[in-house]
């Protein structure tokens, strides 16, 4: 009847070790299906347009960038047209900027379901990013729209954009469980997140291609892990110039910090949410 | 006989909230002790503590239903969340074997705008239900719940009744080989209690183990082969659930009764600030006078929704009566207003015979969430010192005695 397995519950932790803990997150993942399903449901519930809201959104923005940043300010492009310039910039940013604002209340929202019931409570923050990757892949139809409106060849060099996505998604990954687990201890925290997000849209090149950086602060500037990420992600679907290299040794091991210190913090918090929260 | 749960030197401590804002939560304080929470793995503030569970130690065999019972507060809820996982003990440890599925509250993981199906989906998975185990019941659990011609629509629109049913069923078709419970068994009416009831004896019978938590005296004994008794967090007894159930009630009848209540409880929408029964003249309470029943909470947030009860229960558990402070108007309900928020209902004289009843508050959000679950309740005793009945003081132990007319039979 019963499965061997037995579990040991004491202060602070049990019995599970590190890679038990990822298993058992992982049996969860028909549960962070079902949390990005509802919320889709819950977001275009009783609207008219529904799910082409989520064209609506990055087209609206885009055009409007379009308009001020490539008519009227006339941003420097290296002859890449601006529209899909800016819709790539805006296809990392908003995925990006999206589920950290949406993780960072995700524990905190459903305070209900963590005070009277189990589940590995990652689930949450973590469906907060698949919500905005449904999000990213609508954008990805939209850009492959533009991109042959606009003429633009795809070349093989557009296989690369499957590595700096899943890069994108580690390091927003990594920051979203952060987000959520201090939200919890840190009521102000979340009134943290929309400026810290503010600061870092300006200084990722989302508007604006990254060679306009003045090279003095462009080693700084590097330093940002989604630099190499849009970087790429242009690099691999409109032409210009040389691979970014910064991908390679900012981005990459960025992911990997953030998403491994991530899970450290998350997984040292956990256990105190259902008191805490 | 092996156990399935096997408790030793368990002990919850929660910190208390100074001051009702959370002071020490804030940026300002994380800046000066940065990755407190990181270092210490818990804080160490001196803020005062609760001991919600104290050195506890039993067993529960496999094949058991085992009762806890306890006054609020006693610490039964926190041994369920500790047993689920979903808090962890401050000291001692549990070893469980085998997969738990827990009932603390009705409702768990419904969200009020999806449907009755996608809730299904929603609330199995949350509680631990595989996509298989979902797939392979989901027929029976929408049998069971008697509301196939509802499926389709929001859960807001579903009456509590119907909301609760379709709850009940989704957790009791979990297959856990331990299910915890925590009062439930009062889903629905008579006849869906029973197969609620009916459904938790064959899962007894399928050898998992049921733990059941009730106020309900008279299903603990009768549901139940073994029962434990916390008070204040120690385990003052275990044992025939009978036996505990006897030994309870004896002591509770030499507890003193408690007509006021005063504290801080509850969330950030509401807090409940006093609660009280009183005789209308203060007087002492008596079957011949009125009894006013009322409470004074707060409002912190502007909340539609709300629910504001009192239950009360007889000596030995049983729900006599229920009443919300807005039964008598009609939906929707409107917004209650951020500030003081208190109300109180007149219960007629010659209402109750004269015994120790209990009254609970329940405050909660309807068909989201409970806000005030155990604290504010209140124990009075009804004297009957007017004379009613004074010919034959006693009679047959009812629990109402009220003053009915009698006259001569006009038509014999």
């Amino acid at each position: 009847m019963y499965d061997d397995r037995q579990l040991f519950i004491s202060a602070a932790t049990t019995n599970l070790s590190a890679l038990a803990v990822i298993r058992e997150a992982w049996n969860h993942r028909h549960l962070a299906w079902l949390f990005i399903m509802r919320d889709l449901r819950l977001r275009y519930k009783q609207t008219a347009l529904g799910v082409i809201w989520a064209v609506i959104q990055p087209l609206s923005t885009a055009l409007i960038f379009a308009v001020i940043f490539g008519q009227w300010v006339g941003i420097p492009t290296g002859g890449i047209p601006y529209f899909p310039l800016v819709l790539t910039g805006l296809m990392a940013w908003m995925f990006f900027s999206g589920s950290i604002q949406h993780a960072t209340h995700s524990l905190v929202a459903n305070a209900t379901l963590i005070t009277k019931a189990y589940f590995p409570r990652a689930v949450l923050p973590l469906a907060s990013v698949g919500l905005h990757l449904v999000d990213l892949l609508i954008t990805a139809v939209l850009l492959a729209c533009v991109l042959v409106f606009y003429g633009q060849a795809i070349t093989p060099r557009a296989t690369t954009l499957l590595p700096a996505l899943f890069v994108l998604c580690c390091l927003t990954a990594g920051l979203a469980l952060i987000a959520a687990s201090l939200s919890v201890y840190y009521r102000d925290f979340p009134n943290l997140i929309p400026i810290g997000l503010q600061l870092l849209m300006y200084a990722s090149p989302v508007f604006y291609p990254s060679n306009l950086i003045p090279s003095a602060y462009l080693d700084w500037a590097r330093l940002n892990p989604l630099v190499g990420v849009i970087d790429l992600m242009r690099w691999s679907l409109l032409v210009t110039g040389d691979f970014p290299i910064h991908f390679l040794y900012v981005s990459c091991p960025a992911a990997v910090i953030l998403l491994l210190g991530g899970w450290w913090i998350f997984h040292r918090l956990e256990p105190e949410f259902s008191d805490q929260i | 006989m092996s156990a399935a749960i096997s408790i030793s030197h368990l002990s919850k401590t929660y910190r208390m909230q100074v001051g009702g804002a959370d002071t020490e939560r804030t940026l300002k304080s994380a800046l000066l002790t940065p990755f407190r929470y990181l270092t210490h793995g818990r804080p160490v503030a001196e803020t005062p503590t609760f001991r919600a569970l104290d050195d506890v130690t039993f067993d529960i065999q496999d094949g058991e239903a085992f009762g806890l019972i306890g006054h609020n507060g006693a610490g039964k809820s926190t041994l369920l969340k500790i047993l689920s996982r979903i808090t962890t003990p401050s000291s001692g440890r549990v070893t469980v074997r085998g997969r738990v599925g827990s009932l603390l509250e009705v409702g768990t993981g419904f969200h009020p705008e999806l449907s009755g199906r996608e809730n299904i989906h929603l609330a199995g998975a949350i509680q631990g239900m595989t996509p298989s185990q979902i797939r392979r019941h989901f027929d029976e659990i929408v049998v069971f719940s008697e509301i196939e011609d509802f499926l389709h629509l929001p859960v807001k629109h579903y009456s509590s009744g119907m909301y609760m049913k379709l709850a009940f069923s989704v957790a009791a078709h979990m297959e856990p080989d331990i299910l915890l419970v925590d009062e439930a068994l009062a889903v629905g009416d008579v006849r869906f209690q029973r197969k609620c009831l009916a459904r938790m004896h064959e899962l007894v019978a399928r050898s998992s183990v049921v733990v059941l938590v009730s106020h309900n005296h008279e299903s603990i004994s009768s549901f139940c082969h073994r029962a434990a008794w916390l008070n204040h967090g120690k385990l003052a007894m275990i044992g025939d659930s009978g036996d505990v159930v006897a030994h309870y009630l004896d002591a509770m009848r030499s507890v003193r009764p408690t007509i006021r209540w005063e504290g801080n409880a509850g969330d950030d929408t509401l807090r409940l600030l006093t609660t009280y029964v009183r005789h209308p003249d203060d007087a002492p309470l008596d079957t011949a006078g009125e009894l006013i029943i009322g409470f004074r909470a707060e409002i912190l947030q502007p909340v539609v929704n709300l629910v504001a009860a009192v239950e009360i229960r007889s000596e030995r558990g049983t729900v006599l009566a229920y009443s919300a402070c807005d039964d008598a108007l009609p939906p929707p309900a409107e917004e209650v207003a951020v500030g003081v928020f208190s109300r109180e209902v007149r219960i007629p004289a010659h209402t109750f015979a004269s015994g120790v009843y209990e009254v609970n508050f329940d405050f909660g959000i309807h068909n989201e969430r409970r806000i005030i679950d155990g604290p504010g309740a209140l124990m009075f005793e009804l004297k009957n010192s007017c004379g009613y009945g004074r010919r034959f003081p006693g009679g047959r132990s009812g629990l109402f005695r009220p003053a009915w007319r009698w006259q001569e039979a006009d038509r014999p």
